[in-house]
């Protein structure tokens, strides 16, 4: 849908709508990395921030992670969608 | 260990589905992932395609589908591990090769070879014996605690090849399923220093992969030092001895301690420890080769801790020479045992203790443990078991 509205706006020659979306799921974000590959959506229109609290000093940092054009996402913690 | 479907397996599905053989390993491979004994990654399409796919079971939909939504992580880690697999929808051997020019190594494996069950399975650690498999276990889980990523496991099956007959025991397991054979290199001080040579044990073992290369996934990995017991650091051995006294055998220990040929990296890397040491080695040693003259030094502080000789220090007054055996022993050698001990020290600690010990900065050994932890965790990682 996120992804249904960029092309419309587009399609109607609209301001391309930027979306922030805030989301614990992983299916919405490996559907992103999906539309990556089958060419859908293009990689650099999509960035994903990660907030990761730091267990000792409780400070908080943003990891700024990418898709690759194969979907496959960058600079991004292993083991995070871990069950 | 991280097997990725390659992209050539869309365009080739429908064939790949119309046969038993392949779905059976389509089938192994996705159970094999649900039991996390490995990570099954590759094309989103192509697992969205695999999880509708009316020819494989019921139960392996549901874990497509779940692969489906790890996918765009799970391709990623090719990025952490020393060694992964990808699979092809072609016949033939398997090939071995470099991955970019990092130290990086791919098995490209055809589907087929998933097609018996028990090449799915966990992969298996072959050891010199079952107490060094322990240890090896250990430094695994130490290594994904402290070093790896959050959220994973590590898994393998842990056999001990009985020291001379490893590479016996590595021939048998590599027909099997993806092997690991970890052995020490028995580097011993010999004319051609800094270019030791391997023992009998590591070379045999490399003999056995060369043969069944292109037919199996095995490897063989020579861990850097005489045996693993030089790489134990003091303090753990120490630890070891903190509940039970073993007597005599704990003394050795103690004393081997005190003279600081625990873990002391490549000063006394190549020390035989269970046989021991008197000045009479030392000599040969300083004599054999020139450049190993720093050697004069640790044995001189090594005879200044051990008690001297009723007749004096050979080398000094006297020599001890012919074939006598040499009286001025610098330690006596600790005998068989002391891995036993520890492997059973280490099961009782965390996984973030045992990291303590052998993988702390500044540790001589840290390397070699973080080099054994890292290899073991790209054959046997994977998500803990799911449910789906």
């Amino acid at each position: 849908m996120f992804v249904g509205t960029i092309q419309a706006a587009r399609g109607a020659d609209l301001e391309t709508p930027t979306l922030l979306v805030e989301t614990h799921s992983n299916a919405l974000v490996s559907r992103l990395g999906e539309l990556v590959e089958i060419g859908k959506l293009d990689s650099k229109d999509v960035l994903v921030l990660l907030f990761e609290q730091d267990a000792g000093t409780r400070g908080t940092t943003v990891r700024q992670s990418t898709f690759s054009p194969e979907g496959i996402l960058e600079n991004w913690p292993i083991g995070f969608f871990a069950p | 260990m991280l097997l990725i479907f390659a992209p050539e397996l869309r365009d080739e599905l429908p064939r790949i589905l119309d046969s038993s053989d392949l779905r059976s390993a389509l089938s192994n491979l996705a159970r094999a992932h649900r039991e996390g004994k490995h990570i099954l990654s590759g094309p989103a399409t192509l697992l969205r395609q695999l999880s509708e796919a009316s020819a494989l079971p019921e139960d392996v939909h549901g874990t497509f589908k779940q692969l489906k939504e790890f996918a765009s992580e799970a391709e990623g880690s090719r990025k952490i591990v020393s060694y992964f697999v990808v699979i092809e929808p072609r016949e033939g051997d398997i090939h071995e090769e470099m991955e970019g020019d990092e130290a990086r190594r791919c098995f490209r494996v055809p589907l087929a070879y998933f097609s018996d069950s028990a090449r799915a399975q966990a992969s298996r650690l072959v050891a010199e014996d079952g107490s060094d498999a322990r240890v090896y276990e250990r430094a695994a889980e130490a290594y994904l605690r402290r070093l790896g990523p959050k959220g994973l496991s590590v898994r393998s099956q842990s056999y001990g090849g009985g020291g001379d007959s490893t590479a016996d025991a590595l021939r048998d397991h590599a027909r099997h399923g993806p092997t690991v054979c970890i052995v020490d290199a028995d580097h011993k001080w010999s004319s051609n220093e800094g270019e030791p040579s391997e023992g009998a044990t590591a070379a045999n073992a490399r003999k056995v992969t060369r043969k069944l290369a292109g037919k199996t996934m095995c490897i063989v990995y020579s861990v850097p030092c005489r045996e693993i017991e030089n790489l134990l650091p003091c303090e753990l051995v120490l630890e070891c001895f903190a509940v039970t006294d073993r007597g005599d055998f704990h003394q050795r220990c103690v004393r081997a301690s005190e003279l600081g040929l625990f873990g002391g990296g490549p000063r006394v890397d190549r020390l035989d420890l269970k046989k021991g040491l008197c000045r009479k080695d030392y000599e040969a040693l300083s004599n054999e080769h020139p450049q190993r003259r720093y050697l004069a030094r640790v044995f001189a502080e090594f005879r200044n801790r051990a008690p001297a000789p009723t007749r004096g220090w050979c080398g000094d007054e006297r020599r001890c020479g012919g074939d006598e055996p040499c009286e001025c022993v610098l330690f006596a050698g600790l005998g068989e045992g002391l891995l036993e001990c520890v492997a059973d020290r280490l099961e009782t600690l965390s996984a973030h203790k045992v990291g303590e010990h052998l993988l702390a900065a500044g540790q001589p050994s840290a390397p070699a443990w973080t080099a054994i932890g890292s290899l073991l965790f790209a054959w046997g990682c994977g998500y803990p078991r799911t449910r789906t």
